[in-house]
């Protein structure tokens, strides 16, 4: 049992633009794509909180959905528990899939309306036949509902989803996640839907749960909020790349990639009279069909330099032990 | 009041909206009062369906059909708009109180363009030419921070922070006096977000608006607005200056929700308000809190508080003073 649950190599996924009839006929282009993750090495530990946060066309979304394999790699390789599950074919993965586990961003949609809360978390035991018999299907169901804190099982059993409220809907579907005793469970915005009185109920469980059984957690999200109440370690992304990554605390407190800097600066906090130095950026994230060359940020980086624009910084690990990749950021750093 | 001397432009007194729907009526929104003055910024916040879009569409005569103002008055330049006739309120729609919705990206037509859209809504309000409008639109359009080059493209050819401004544009675009925007940033990437609040903040010092800014997200309005109401399931718990409501809330629910909420600025203990909001069909008796309430006595499940203010600050609490 290694001790490094997932590790993703250099892994890529780039999306073909579909042009039109008309011009694949009469016109030969080059096809265009989108480069939603182009080029991210990733190691999560076991039992570690893990923050993938960047703003929309970022790629956090589809590198979650290529660890689960909703999406084939172009590029990279992905290795669960020591086992390179990339290359599998779909019928080896199966035995895989039991063991990663991935929650949605909305507890309205992702729930069956027809279902009952029973049949929703019953369904991925049935479909990976785990148990012996119903009996046992029920217990599992039931210890799954007090391990995300519907107490009362017999309660909710028998509910529909539209019984329910958005907080107990997205513990039904983490319920539903942890069924099977995953080790790595993947929450793509677990909280954003929900009302902030609902938000803390939700977090704690996720804390709580990996106290337990010590699970591994990637969580998703652009709100650095969130991610700092939660998360060990974050991973800032940008158009497809990881900037700055390293503890949670050491990134949102000082961050020292220009793009960090600019996106904490500018969260909105609810504190009153707090001087905050603000880096509002202009425009918005280019397009990720045409990725600006050299940094990807420095077409709207305020501190950009010539070298900036030729050349790719690459993520390099700085004396305080996180990574970044920037070269000012490198430079100030080598000097102190 | 933080400042009575204003002139006071929008007065909302008791104001009861019920819902009908086939399980029975829906109790959304009781005995909602505030005023807006002049050049204010107030934030109306609280959680999924504590009244407050129903009490912005209500100033706009924008219920859905099953939606019904059973009490009060909305007094807009001391008249009563509640008794307008459709003729009156789309007379004052736009020119008066204008709107910015949330989601901006269905909001804006995609088959028009985006100035188009800005000529038409002059043009219905006002007496101008075309080539007037068009002026007045394209200033509107730069001061809002879009290149006026941008003015002819369609609504699918811009971005969301784009579309945003522009909805914010449009809803100036007749000089109204007040705005009401729900939840104009909540779609919008945080960096957006910071550059629509930036040009919230800019109006505010230009120009004598007066804007109702509907979010739940208390970071924003804690950024933006001048004083702050907050709503729990129907009703108006607190009131007050905004520093005020974020450095001595009183009303338990207030303080819960602004504890819940977290910042990158603090290392703040995960907290949460236990349990789920009422049924607004058969709300508690008393305090509506009070199920949730880790202070509530048998006062609270009797008798509903009033919410009483002093020096400007409202609380609607009966042992608002023993802690």
């Amino acid at each position: 049992m290694s001790d490094i649950i997932l590790e993703a190599r250099g892994i890529k996924k780039w999306f073909t633009v579909r042009s039109g009839l008309f011009s694949t006929i009469f016109k030969r282009t080059e096809p265009t794509y989108i480069r939603a993750v182009d080029g991210i090495d990733l190691k999560v530990k076991r039992g570690e909180i893990f923050c993938i946060a960047g703003e929309s066309g970022c790629g956090k979304t589809t590198i979650a959905r290529l660890i689960m394999r909703l999406e084939t790699l172009t590029e990279g390789e992905l290795w669960f528990d020591g086992d390179k599950i990339s290359d599998m074919s779909e019928s080896e993965f199966k035995k895989y899939r039991t063991r990663m586990q991935m929650i949605f961003q909305d507890p309205y949609g992702s729930l069956s309306n027809n279902m009952t809360v029973e049949d929703i978390i019953a369904e991925p035991l049935r479909i990976h036949n785990i148990c012996r018999d119903e009996c046992e299907v029920d217990e599992r169901v039931r210890s799954a509902l007090e391990d995300v804190g519907l107490n009362s099982p017999d309660e909710f059993v028998g509910r529909l989803p539209h019984e329910l409220s958005g907080g107990q809907r997205q513990r039904v579907a983490v319920a539903a996640a942890l069924v099977l005793n995953p080790d790595l469970l993947i929450a793509d915005e677990p909280v954003s839907m929900l009302d902030v009185s609902m938000r803390g109920q939700i977090l704690t469980l996720l804390l709580e749960l990996r106290a337990k059984k010590n699970i591994s957690i990637i969580i998703i999200t652009h709100n650095l909020a969130v991610a700092k109440q939660l998360a060990d370690r974050i991973a800032i992304a940008y158009l497809g790349k990881i900037v700055e990554r390293g503890e949670t605390k050491q990134i949102i407190d000082s961050p020292m990639h220009k793009y960090t800097k600019a996106l904490v600066s500018v969260v909105p906090v609810p504190e009153i009279g707090v001087e905050r130095n603000r880096i509002l950026l202009t425009g918005e994230t280019p397009n990720p069909i045409s990725i600006p060359s050299g940094c990807r940020f420095h077409t709207r980086c305020p501190f950009v330099g010539d070298e900036c624009s030729q050349k790719e910084p690459e993520l390099l690990k700085m004396s305080d032990g996180r990574e970044v990749a920037c070269f000012k950021a490198q430079v100030s750093d080598a000097a102190n | 009041m933080a400042d009575t001397k204003r002139e006071v432009f929008l007065e909302v007194k008791n104001l009861r909206i019920t819902y009908e729907t086939k399980q029975g009526k829906v109790k959304a929104a009781e005995n909602v009062s505030f005023r807006i003055h002049r050049g204010e910024f107030i934030g109306l916040s609280g959680e999924s369906g504590c009244g407050k879009t129903t009490t912005a569409l209500s100033l706009m005569h924008l219920l859905p059909k099953e939606g019904k103002v059973e009490e009060g008055v909305i007094l807009f330049k001391g008249e009563n708009i509640l008794d307008y006739d459709t003729k009156k309120v789309e007379a004052l729609r736009w020119r008066d109180i204008s709107m910015v919705f949330q989601g901006a990206m269905n909001a804006l037509n995609p088959v028009h363009k985006a100035i188009d859209q800005m000529i038409t809504a002059l043009r219905i309000h006002e007496d101008v030419t075309e080539q007037e409008a068009k002026e007045r639109s394209l200033e509107l359009i730069k001061s809002v921070g879009i290149d006026p080059a941008r003015a002819t493209s369609y609504p699918h050819e811009l971005s969301g922070g784009m579309k945003q401004r522009l909805m914010i544009a449009l809803a100036l675009v007749c000089h109204p006096s007040i705005i009401i925007a729900d939840e104009p940033t909540t779609a919008l990437d945080v960096m957006v977000q910071a550059q629509i609040l930036d040009l919230f903040n800019q109006l505010r010092d230009r120009t004598n608006l007066s804007v109702l800014l509907i979010t739940h997200d208390l970071s924003v309005l804690a950024e933006t607005c001048d004083r702050i109401i907050i709503m729990y399931a129907g009703r108006i718990v607190e009131t007050g200056r905004t520093d005020t409501i974020f450095t001595m809330p009183e009303h338990p629910y207030t303080k819960k929700l602004i504890s819940s909420f977290p910042s990158i600025l603090v290392d703040k203990e995960i907290d949460f308000i236990p349990g789920n909001p009422p049924d607004l069909i058969n709300p508690p008796s008393g305090c509506r809190f009070n199920p949730r309430c880790d202070f509530a006595v048998d006062r609270c499940r009797q008798e509903v508080p009033p919410l009483e203010c002093e020096n400007g600050h409202c609380v609607a609490c009966w042992r608002r003073h023993e802690f």
